[in-house]
């Protein structure tokens, strides 16, 4: 009888010290965010509190590794990045401009965007960019003392721009991010005006492709926006989702007369012409017949997803898809005049060859 | 007289048994605490543990307890928690339906559990909406497995099991066209992690939001122990020793749904907790429920904090816990079932 | 105590009728055997008279109770099942085994009382499985296996205790220790029913027995002089013949010629 008095006492105060411990921990959560000065509103909605001096940051989102290099002057203050950030950073054009990137850790978030935040807390940085749908980890990493701004996956360029304003404001580098936010209003604005130019010519069918899996980029995909400005129609508008996978029997029902290809993938524009896909004939779609498939640029980073050289991607797409409408810029000279703007880089015709994918694209 | 002695004996060695489990555990935790990317002693966390229940000044370095009370501890709480759960639930359905071979997702909760997560992940509602989801699509399974003999007139054992079969296929075939039509990018991994389980990003108010629900089912059950034990004779001969099969059955499985479906709303699914356990739990005190249900519950806590320790340490990334579970569970299933192999039929 | 069954019948959903009109009653220490060929009904009788399954005509009386108004605790107080022998899933010890007849009188939250762990120890001293009691169920022999299970029927102090074909798949040396059992149970003051289809059993244990043919009949009398060899013979629809043995002071029923 006593014994079994004890064991139930043992349980009940075991249960007793989780109980009060959770509890206990959930008041104390509020008092650890840091002291003082500004505070802004993320791309989630909450109202964040930043830090006096902001010395490491990390950063969990892929395409914002280069975008927060980019707007901050440098990789000295990014402490983390996601390890699909550094895959990516190695195979574009940022090692020639910033060598010391690559010794960036990518130890303390995984490629599916956790965070193990014990590591990071080594790390000592006073803010992590996160993605607005990471909750959890956003209260995990208040709890210990690390401030959580939330980045939004870009649909538009609205939102893009929020973006880059909002690392501008959390860097205090606000007159870099408005200097890039300007440009691509400028760009946007050029193409806007053309819009009663545009309705009288007739769009062509583009189909964005991004892998080899006939996954294609829909309504929601800030591509879709892109290249409806600059007199593209996308042929799978109708498909609601950023990317959905389709079959070739669609594929060939809208027959697009250009075909973008991702660099999310590999594939590049001799793989249809050639048929090398097995299971995929490509040879009748009018973008192969008429040799009108492109590989899509990388730059800092891939074009195709909303970042930094967003406004690069809407001139190039103009000048393939409409470049009647659109000559009066040259999308070489263009690149040249931007990286020297933003990255005070003097790109050669090679460089400028790279990032624009003559090889693939000839 | 000396056959009471005899029995006093067997009693005192099953309590004892249970406190150094027990022990055991608390042990455990103390040591998990200790363990991670950030280095924290064990006297530093004896100290954090102290100064939160008695009125003790806390640990000069903030970010110790930090570490300690926010990022470690919930996960701690809540494996012991699940893993016991699990185990419990385990224990129980082998009993009332006869056979040593059933895990706690027999009538399907952890597919329903599955599907609703998904729908919540491919809606896009946020944590609390994807535990909801969790736990209602695991409640809803259940109830469309119990529902399905009613409407066959048939409420024996074997048509509950064949029901569980058959909710439990549905519902894998929804899995199938919600990961179809989900975004390989972003959804499809976040549906793929979460059925692989994981306490990493557990917060403590889930914690407590399912704690209520859960204690109060374990305690219903360990009522229940003795009638579980008549339960796992047969339908028949339970009835003759006087039970209600039909509503304790009921009742039993309805707590141990709930303590599954809450397991499997904060931690995603995780197998083979609820099958090899209550195995280890029988073969250190037999299969009387009286002593099985609070080993078993011990044991699958110790268990899973074991696991749940190991995969946050092991490497930076956080492993699943169903992958580990699986690749130490099978082969330690293996192991009791050669030991057990007089007594299988 | 008094058990009645009154005008029982038995019928499947599809009409197939089992038994009709099965009248007796039973006082507690007799004995009343179910004689009868396999298929005819008996274990569905037995059934129905254990609570087990519910007659479609007919009612069963302890005492002025009708046992449908009994609770499932109450009848099980009163009335023990002995079922046929079967495979167990899980590796209890005899003692835990004996213990689950004291369920009944057990409530949710309190042990083995004990009065609870005295009858246990009286239900196993009857049968003699004593020095059994930590063997798991699953490592004894059958003969050991219905000693235990009728154990288990003693210690829920019940009134009557039924048991359904208790020497199925038992050895021959089984077979005449478990009868001497049951002759030992009615010595002891309950009431026993069992189900046989074996009518030398019947001559063995005495009392008085009910005969169910195939076509659904159930006819009752006194054993030594109801049973002759011509209603036996029909019964079986083989020659038996039955003879006076002196030195056992009973009937014996063998093949007939």
């Amino acid at each position: 009888m006593k014994k079994r008095m004890l064991l139930v006492i043992c349980i009940g105060l075991i249960m007793c010290i989780a109980i009060a411990g959770c509890s206990s921990q959930a008041k104390e959560s509020e008092s650890k965010t840091a002291e003082k000065l500004t505070s802004v509103v993320d791309q989630g909605g909450n109202e964040v509190q930043l830090p006096e001096t902001i010395t490491k940051v990390a950063i969990t989102p892929i395409p914002w590794a280069s975008a927060i290099w980019a707007i901050d002057g440098g990789s000295q203050r990014i402490v983390s990045i996601n390890p699909s950030a550094m895959a990516a950073y190695k195979t574009s054009f940022m090692p020639t401009l910033d060598p010391a990137f690559a010794t960036i850790s990518t130890a303390e978030i995984t490629k599916d965007f956790t965070i193990n935040v014990e590591a990071l807390m080594n790390l000592k940085p006073e803010i992590a960019f996160i993605w607005n749908d990471q909750t959890a980890e956003a209260e995990q990493l208040k709890a210990v003392g690390i401030t959580p701004v939330m980045l939004n996956y870009a649909e538009n360029l609205e939102d893009l721009k929020k973006d880059l304003l909002l690392v501008g404001q959390v860097l205090g580098k606000e007159d870099e991010a408005e200097k890039l936010t300007a440009y691509h209003t400028e760009i946007e604005n050029y193409f806007i005006d053309k819009k009663a130019e545009l309705d009288s010519v007739s769009k062509k069918k583009v189909m964005y492709l991004r892998n080899s899996k006939l996954s294609v980029a829909g309504a929601k995909n800030i591509n879709n926006y892109l290249l409806e400005l600059t007199g593209g129609a996308n042929v799978a508008a109708g498909l609601d989702k950023q990317w959905s996978e389709v079959n070739m029997e669609q594929i060939l029902q809208w027959n697009p007369e250009i075909i973008y290809l991702s660099n999310f993938d590999e594939i590049v524009p001799e793989d249809l012409y050639q048929n090398k896909i097995e299971g995929q004939d490509w040879s009748n779609i009018d973008a192969v017949k008429n040799h009108r498939v492109y590989k899509t640029p990388m730059g800092i980073y891939r074009y195709d997803a909303p970042c930094v050289e967003t406004p690069l991607m809407i001139k190039w797409m103009g000048s393939i898809q409409q470049p009647e409408l659109f000559k009066d810029y040259d999308i070489r000279k263009d690149l040249k005049a931007f990286y020297k703007a933003f990255f005070s880089a003097d790109l050669t015709d090679e460089n400028i060859d790279t990032i624009l994918k003559v090889d693939a694209n000839s | 007289m000396l056959k009471d002695i005899n029995l006093k004996e067997k009693r005192l060695n099953f309590s004892a048994l249970l406190v150094l489990l027990v022990i055991i555990l608390g042990a455990l935790v103390i040591v998990s605490l200790c363990m991670g990317r950030f280095p924290i002693s064990i006297p530093e966390v004896i100290h954090v543990l102290a100064a939160n229940i008695l009125p003790l000044p806390q640990v000069g370095d903030a970010n110790v307890e930090s570490v300690v009370m926010t990022l470690r501890f919930p996960r701690v709480v809540a494996a012991i928690l699940v893993g016991g759960s699990l185990a419990l639930s385990g224990a129980v359905y082998q009993g009332v339906f006869q056979n040593p071979l059933v895990s706690p997702d027999l009538l399907g909760v952890s597919s329903g559990a599955c599907v609703g997560a998904a729908i919540a992940i491919l809606i896009g509602i946020g944590t609390i909406g994807i535990q909801i989801g969790a736990f209602a699509g695991g409640i809803l399974a259940v109830a469309l497995t119990t529902t399905t003999p009613k409407l066959i007139k048939n409420s024996s054992n074997m048509m509950l099991v064949m029901s569980g079969i058959i909710v439990g296929g549905l519902m894998s075939s929804i899995m199938g066209i919600i990961k179809y039509i989900a975004d390989p990018e972003t959804e499809l991994a976040e549906i793929t992690y979460w059925q692989m389980g994981s306490i990493a990003k557990v917060l403590p108010k889930s914690i407590l939001m399912v704690a209520p629900a859960m204690i109060l089912a374990i305690i219903i059950i360990m009522v229940l122990r003795w009638k579980i034990n008549v339960l796992s004779l047969g339908e028949t001969e339970a009835r003759s020793l006087g039970i209600n099969v039909k509503t304790t059955r009921r009742i039993v499985i309805i707590c141990a749904t709930l303590l599954t479906a809450s397991s499997v709303c904060i931690s995603g699914t995780i197998g083979w907790v609820g099958l090899v356990v209550p195995h280890l739990g029988r073969l250190m005190v037999g299969p009387n429920n009286m002593k099985l249900l609070p080993v078993s519950f011990v044991l699958g806590g110790i268990f899973l904090l074991m696991i749940d320790t190991i995969a946050r340490t092991i490497t930076s990334a956080e492993l699943p816990l169903s992958i580990l579970t699986g690749l130490i569970g099978a082969p330690f299933y293996f192991y009791l079932l050669k030991k057990e192999r007089m007594n299988l039929s | 105590m008094n058990l009645r069954i009154v005008e029982l019948g038995f019928a499947y959903p599809n009409g197939n009728q089992i038994f009709t009109e099965v009248n007796f009653s039973l006082k507690k220490g007799e004995i009343f055997t179910i004689l009868g060929p396999n298929g005819a009904g008996k274990s569905t009788l037995l059934n129905c008279i254990g609570n087990l399954s519910e007659p479609t005509q007919g009612g069963i009386f302890l005492e002025k109770d009708n046992i449908k108004d009994l609770s499932l605790r109450q009848f099980a107080m009163r009335i023990g099942y002995v079922p046929q022998i079967h495979q167990p899933t899980y590796a209890f010890t005899v003692e835990e085994f004996v213990a689950m007849g004291r369920t009944p009188y057990l409530s949710a939250f309190k042990k083995l009382s004990l009065q609870d762990q005295r009858m246990i120890e009286e239900a196993m001293e009857l049968v003699r499985i004593t020095d059994l009691r930590n063997k798991a169920y699953t490592q004894l022999s059958g003969g050991e296996r219905q000693l235990v299970t009728i154990a288990r029927a003693i210690a829920q102090e019940p009134d009557f205790i039924l048991l359904d074909e208790p020497t199925a798949h038992l050895d021959f040396g089984n077979q005449i220790k478990t009868m001497k059992l049951v002759k030992k149970l009615s010595d002891q003051g309950y009431g026993v029913i069992m189900t046989t289809h074996n009518p030398d059993q019947v001559f063995f244990i005495g009392g008085r027995v009910g005969v169910l043919n195939r076509s659904g009949t159930f006819e009752i009398g006194v054993v030594d002089q109801y049973l002759s060899e011509d209603l036996l013979s029909r019964l079986y629809n083989e020659p038996v013949h039955l003879f006076y043995s002196n030195q056992l002071n009973r009937n014996i029923c063998t093949a007939g010629a």
